[in-house]
C-alpha cells in the first residue's frame, strides 16, 4: 500500500464537518428572508438571501461530494498492492 | 402608526419601525458572521487541497487525483465558498446601507419639524405683546379666552406641538439651544422673581391608610385607577403609593404610583406636585418631588425589611406623575439603587426623556390631549417603547375641550382598552410588566401610601452694617 488512506479519510471527515457547518449557515441565511420589512428593496433583499442560501446549500453538497472522492481515493490506495 | 382594531393606534414596541430597523441591523450582523464562517470553511478546503496526503495520492492515482483537485478548487474558489463569503459580505453591506438610509430619513424629518417649530414659536413670541393686548380686549368684551383656547386645542391639538419650539422663543430660530436648555433658561428667569424654582428638602410623612378599595394593580387600568385614587382631594396633597408585590421566588417587585399636578400656583409651596416641579422635570433638572418619591419607595422597602436589595420597580403616573416616573427611570443613579423594569404613563410629555432600552415604556396618550404634545416631539419608535394613542372625540362630543381630553378618568377607559388590545407590541409590553401586575398571586401584596411635602430652605439673612 502506498500513500496515506487514513489521513485521506480524516480529511474527508473534516470536509463533511465543514459541509454541515455551511448547510447550517444556509438555513440561517434563508431565515433572514423572513425579516419584518416591506418595500421593493426588501423584496430584492429576500431574493438575494434566497440565492445565497441556495448557493451555500450547493457548496455544502459539494463538500460532501469531494469528501466522497477522498474516501474513494483512500479505498483505491488501500487496494494497491 | 398601526391600529389594533379596537380604536387604539399603536407605535413602537415589537411591531414598530425602530424594532424593524434593529431586526435589519441584526440580520446584517448575522450575514457578516455567516460570511466569516464560510471563509473559514474555504480555508479548510484549501488546506485539504494542499495537504501532503492529497498531493501524494494525486501522484499515485493521477486520474482520480485530478478529479479530486478540480472538485476542491471549485469548492474553495470564486464559484464556491470563497465567492460566497464575498457575496455574503456585500449583501450585509447593502443591508446596512438600507438601515442607515432609513435612520437618516427619520433624523431629517425630525430636524425639519424641530426647525419649523423653533421658527414658528419665534414669530409668535415676537407678537406676544399684541396677542396679550388682543386677549385682554376679548376678555373685556366678555369672551372666555381660556375656554376658547381649551376648545381650540381640542380641535387642533397639533397647535400644541409648537411648545416643542420653546428654544425658538428663548433664542430665535435656528438656535443651537436644545429644548431642555431653553426650559432651564426659562426656569432661571422665573427664579429671579421667586417663581418656578425650589430650594429645600422633601419630607415623606409616615404611611397613610390607603383609600378604601385600594388594591394591588393587576392591569394597566388598575395602575391608572390608582392614579385617580391618589389625585382625589380627600387623599390629601402629593400622596405617593408604594405596592410590594410578592414574587414566586420569595423576592418582591415594587410598584410606585405618582400623582399628577395638584397645585397650579407658579410659586413653589409645600406641595411638590406643582407647576414648578413640572417645569424642572421637563428641563431635566433634579426636583424635590423626585427626591420625595425615591424616599417614599425606600421607606416602603425599609418597612418591609427589604431595603437595599435592588428589587425591580415599575413606576406609573398620570400627567406630572408620568413625567416624574420617566425622569426617575432616566436617572442612572436612581436605576442603580432601584432597577426600573417598566414605566406606565398616561397623558405625560416624556418623548425627550433619555430612557434606556432596558426600561419598558408604555405611554397612553389621547389624540386631543395637549399635555403629551408639550414637548413637540413624538415618542421614540423602538422595541421597548410602546405608545398607544386613542381618539377621544366621540367620548367628548358634548364638551369638546382639551382639558377634558387630559382627564385621568378618560385615561382609565383607554387603559381598559389597552388591557384588551390584541396588538403584538401592547401584548409584549403587558407581558414585560407581568411580575409587577400579579397582585396577590404569590402572597398578599402590601399597599403603602405616603404624603410628600416640600420644606423650603431656611432663609439666610445678611445684616448690613450702616454706612
Amino acid at each position: 500500500m502506498q500513500g496515506d488512506p487514513t489521513e485521506l479519510r480524516r480529511l474527508a471527515g473534516a470536509l463533511r464537518l465543514q459541509g454541515d457547518r455551511v448547510r447550517l449557515q444556509a438555513v440561517r441565511v434563508r431565515a433572514l428572508g423572513a425579516v419584518r420589512w416591506r418595500s421593493p428593496a426588501a423584496e430584492v433583499f429576500r431574493g438575494r438571501a434566497r440565492a445565497r442560501g441556495a448557493a451555500l446549500e450547493a457548496a455544502a453538497e459539494g463538500a460532501w461530494a469531494v469528501a466522497g472522492r477522498l474516501e474513494h481515493l483512500a479505498v483505491l490506495l488501500e487496494q494497491e498492492p | 402608526m398601526r391600529s389594533d382594531g379596537s380604536g387604539l393606534e399603536v407605535t413602537g414596541g415589537q411591531g414598530g419601525v425602530g424594532a424593524a430597523l434593529e431586526d435589519l441591523s441584526a440580520a446584517a450582523a448575522r450575514l457578516v458572521e455567516t460570511a466569516a464562517e464560510t471563509a473559514e470553511a474555504a480555508v479548510v478546503v484549501l488546506r485539504v487541497a494542499t495537504s501532503p496526503a492529497v498531493l501524494l495520492a494525486a501522484l499515485l492515482r493521477p486520474v482520480e487525483g485530478a478529479q479530486l483537485e478540480a472538485g476542491l478548487a471549485d469548492l474553495a474558489g470564486p464559484r464556491g465558498l470563497g465567492g460566497e463569503a464575498v457575496a455574503l459580505r456585500a449583501l450585509a453591506s447593502a443591508l446596512r446601507c438600507c438601515v442607515l438610509a432609513y435612520a437618516a430619513g427619520e433624523r431629517g424629518v425630525a430636524q425639519l419639524v424641530e426647525s419649523a417649530q423653533d421658527t414658528a414659536v419665534w414669530v409668535v413670541s415676537r407678537q406676544l405683546p399684541w396677542l396679550a393686548t388682543g386677549a385682554l380686549a376679548l376678555e373685556g368684551a366678555g369672551v372666555d379666552v381660556p375656554g376658547a383656547a381649551d376648545r381650540a386645542a381640542f380641535v387642533a391639538p397639533s397647535l400644541v406641538d409648537l411648545a416643542g419650539g420653546v428654544e425658538g422663543a428663548v433664542a430665535g430660530p435656528a438656535t443651537p439651544l436644545d429644548y431642555e436648555e431653553a426650559l432651564v433658561l426659562l426656569a432661571r428667569a422665573g427664579a429671579t422673581t421667586g417663581r418656578l424654582s425650589e430650594a429645600g428638602r422633601a419630607v415623606v410623612a409616615d404611611p397613610r391608610r390607603p383609600a378604601a378599595g385600594a388594591r394591588a394593580p393587576t392591569s394597566v387600568a388598575d395602575l391608572v385607577g390608582a392614579q385617580l385614587d391618589l389625585g382625589q382631594a380627600s387623599a390629601g396633597p402629593s400622596r405617593v403609593r408604594g405596592v410590594q408585590v410578592a414574587q414566586p421566588d420569595g423576592s418582591s417587585a415594587w410598584v410606585a404610583v405618582i400623582p399628577g399636578t395638584q397645585d397650579w400656583a407658579p410659586r413653589a409651596g409645600a406641595n411638590p406636585s406643582d407647576v414648578t416641579s413640572d417645569l424642572l422635570l421637563m428641563a431635566g433638572e433634579s426636583t424635590l418631588l423626585a427626591a420625595g418619591v425615591t424616599q417614599a419607595l425606600e421607606e416602603a422597602q425599609a418597612q418591609a425589611g427589604r431595603a437595599g436589595l435592588g428589587e425591580p420597580v415599575l413606576l406609573a403616573g398620570h400627567s406630572q406623575g408620568g413625567i416624574a416616573a420617566a425622569a426617575l427611570a432616566a436617572d442612572p443613579i436612581f436605576r442603580r439603587r432601584h432597577p426600573v423594569g417598566a414605566i406606565v404613563t398616561s397623558g405625560a410629555p416624556i418623548a425627550r426623556m433619555a430612557l434606556p432600552p432596558q426600561v419598558s415604556v408604555l405611554a397612553l396618550e389621547h389624540a386631543q390631549d395637549p399635555v403629551p404634545r408639550l414637548e413637540g416631539a413624538p415618542n421614540p419608535d423602538r422595541r421597548s417603547w410602546v405608545t398607544v394613542t386613542r381618539d377621544v372625540g366621540v367620548d367628548l362630543t358634548a364638551d369638546p375641550r382639551a382639558s377634558r381630553a387630559h382627564d385621568a378618568r378618560l385615561y382609565l377607559a383607554t387603559a381598559r382598552s389597552v388591557d384588551q388590545s390584541s396588538s403584538a407590541s401592547v401584548r409584549a409590553a403587558r407581558q414585560g410588566s407581568a411580575p409587577f401586575l400579579c397582585g396577590d398571586a404569590n402572597g398578599p401584596a402590601v399597599i403603602r401610601d405616603y404624603s410628600l411635602r416640600r420644606v423650603p430652605a431656611p432663609q439666610v439673612l445678611v445684616a448690613r452694617s450702616a454706612g
